[in-house]
């Protein structure tokens, strides 16, 4: 069947399906969440990293222990996905509200280590690393439901 | 940048178009998430898949071993060129129809 002789309704039928089959691809991307142990080897990393910071002060070499360990848990996250959305849907226009959590994390951190640090507490990157442990896992759901919605809208 | 209308009948099969406008929309999908979502047999999938990968618009790869094993399956630069295409050309046939339309 050449361009030729297509008639119309079938040209119809499969844009509409090229549409539907689209929507289905995005559905399932805004559908899917980290799974539990994602979440906690994160959370694992940070707790850890933070307490060894009250012993070794070399952040450097944290940094990129923990960096290293992220890394690590994309290749199974990435293994648990039954699709993976095409970069242009990816935009910071879509993912900000993963990008702002983030920051708070790394801010939560930053300024209770500050603080405790000021106060004389015991501990105070052990104590910095629960409170952005406990930041990350709880912003995370709302993060994720709020990029799940920019998906399907941006649809 | 534009892209050219260019009818593409490998794809215009009505189970092609749908294998090929879900790759479309992601950068790989895995080989179940394809057959269920299109609701066919695994046989009935790879066979368009491999038709489908024999004109190069689609690359295949495998992962893991046993009951772990997944097959990815990807559009290649052609195959998104080749879609790109057949999509502008649909839309171009209605578009010129409704032109036509007094």
């Amino acid at each position: 069947m050449g361009e030729a002789v297509m008639d119309t309704g079938d040209a119809r039928e499969g844009l509409a399906d090229i549409q539907a089959r689209q929507a289905q691809v995005l559905e399932e991307a805004a559908r899917w969440r980290w799974p539990w142990w994602y979440v906690a080897g994160t959370v694992t990393l940070m707790l850890a990293v933070s307490a060894a910071l009250d012993f070794h002060n070399d952040a450097a070499l944290f940094t990129v222990v923990y960096c290293c360990g992220v890394a690590l848990l994309q290749v199974p996250l990435i293994a648990s996905m039954r699709v993976r959305l095409h970069r242009s849907r990816y935009t910071l226009r879509v993912t900000w509200p993963l990008a702002v959590l983030l920051i708070a994390v790394a801010a939560v951190y930053a300024l209770a280590r500050l603080a405790l640090t000021a106060a004389g507490a015991p501990l105070p990157s052990t104590i910095a690393g629960v409170l952005m442990a406990g930041t990350y896992a709880a912003g995370l759901h709302a993060a994720q439901g709020a990029t799940a919605q920019r998906l399907r809208a941006g649809r | 940048m534009t892209i050219a209308p260019a009818f593409d009948e490998l794809i215009h099969a009505p189970t092609r178009l749908s294998i090929v406008a879900l790759l479309a929309a992601s950068q790989w999908a895995e080989f179940t998430f394809v057959r269920d979502s299109l609701g066919m047999s695994d046989s009935a999938l790879s066979k368009q898949v491999s038709t489908l990968e024999e004109a190069g618009y689609v690359t295949v790869r495998k992962t893991g071993a046993g009951r772990n094993r997944r097959t990815h399956i990807r559009l290649s630069p052609r195959g998104r060129r080749a879609f790109a295409g057949h999509a502008a050309a649909l839309q171009q046939i209605i578009a010129d129809a409704a032109a036509r339309t007094p």
